[in-house]
């Protein structure tokens, strides 16, 4: 069952046509018209705009002449004749030496990929640990246990040993019992 | 043998694929009139730039076609509409297609009894050519061009919401543009 509404909006938006209105809504639609007198006389309103509708649409075709559209067509046929491979092919033809070897060394791809993904995490792991290790602790140190820790140190070493502390130092189990 | 006119689009898109242009001067046949019409709605000049590159475009594509639910007239549709908006969207001067010229032309030198049918159409046209392009889009596609809902939305890159309410709002302002020329 359909609300007059729907239906209303329906005649009004895809015209009187049945073959126009939405597949699933349509024998809901026709139910509708056929018990409502109003909707049946919407219907054949919007039919008859429907068929202004095309005469504009097959007039406005009827200007268009065979000749235009035979030379057009022979423009056509002329450009594609030019441009027998077009631009999709062209790069696919230029990614083809890659793809076949990809499809031939698959194994060794995927195993080469895992490696370079090892490598790399390995090489970022051990980054960041020689920066632990080399960096002085006042350029990293922004945690308040450790700001605390070097206010500790501060007051208890010279200058010099402070800033050769590292992050590493500061992280040591020992190093609290050593210094405090 | 089977007649190559017989085929359906999709036959021929079949055979495009395997570059047959005889396959293709069917299609441009069937359509190219169609699209031309279509492109010279939103644009004077460069319709039939706009026609020629839609064919093209089909050409250079059915190697690679994808049957997506889309009729070929559908497609052909869909692509011209959207190289027109491109083309629009560049500031073109010659946007707005100016039926006015022709129809002052046409009743200066036509009969009386021409006056009555194809000037009302013209002035129709006119009429159609003032509403707000995504109405008159969405009233090209599917009153005038056969598409469904689920084809015009998608084209529009709307909603089939918002493709109901383009049209309710185009249908609605065109009868009364109707109304005014008629009028005049």
């Amino acid at each position: 069952m359909m609300s007059t509404t729907r239906a209303t909006h329906i005649l009004n938006s895809y015209g009187g046509d049945p073959d126009s209105w939405p597949a699933q809504e349509r024998q809901a639609l026709l139910q509708e018209i056929a018990s409502n007198s109003e909707l049946l006389h919407l219907q054949q309103q919007a039919q008859q705009f429907d068929r202004q509708l095309q005469s504009i649409n097959e007039y406005s075709e009827s200007l268009i002449s065979r000749a235009d559209t035979q030379r057009l067509a022979n423009k056509i046929r002329s450009q594609i004749n030019k441009t027998p491979v077009h631009k999709q092919d062209k790069k696919v033809a230029w990614l083809d030496p890659f793809l076949q070897a990809m499809n031939h060394y698959q194994t060794q791809m995927i195993t080469a990929s895992i490696l370079v993904i090892i490598c790399t995490v390995g090489f970022v792991k051990f980054n960041e640990t020689l920066l632990i290790k080399t960096t002085p602790a006042v350029i990293l140190a922004n945690v308040d246990s450790e700001v605390w820790l070097m206010e500790q140190v501060i007051e208890s070493q010279d200058d010099e040993v402070f800033f050769s502390l590292t992050e590493a130092d500061l992280l040591d189990d020992d190093f609290e019992s050593e210094f405090l | 043998m089977i007649k190559l006119e017989t085929l359906s689009d999709v036959a021929l898109i079949a055979l495009i694929a395997d570059r047959d242009q005889l396959a293709f001067n069917l299609i441009m046949q069937r359509h190219l009139a169609v699209i031309l019409n279509f492109c010279q709605r939103y644009l004077k000049k460069e319709a039939e730039d706009i026609a020629q590159e839609t064919f093209i475009k089909l050409w250079n594509n059915t190697p690679n076609w994808e049957d997506k639910g889309f009729t070929i007239k559908a497609w052909l549709l869909r692509v011209s509409y959207h190289l027109c908006i491109d083309e629009l969207r560049k500031n073109n001067p010659s946007y707005l297609v100016d039926e006015a010229e022709g129809v002052l032309h046409m009743i200066d030198n036509t009969t009386e009894q021409l006056l009555s049918s194809r000037v009302e159409l013209q002035l129709q046209m006119q009429a159609l050519n003032q509403l707000p392009e995504r109405q008159r889009s969405a009233i090209l596609l599917c009153a005038c061009n056969g598409l469904n809902h689920k084809q015009a939305a998608e084209t529009l890159d709307v909603t089939v919401d918002a493709l109901e309410a383009l049209l309710a709002r185009g249908r609605r302002q065109l009868k009364l543009l109707f109304a005014q020329a008629t009028r005049e």
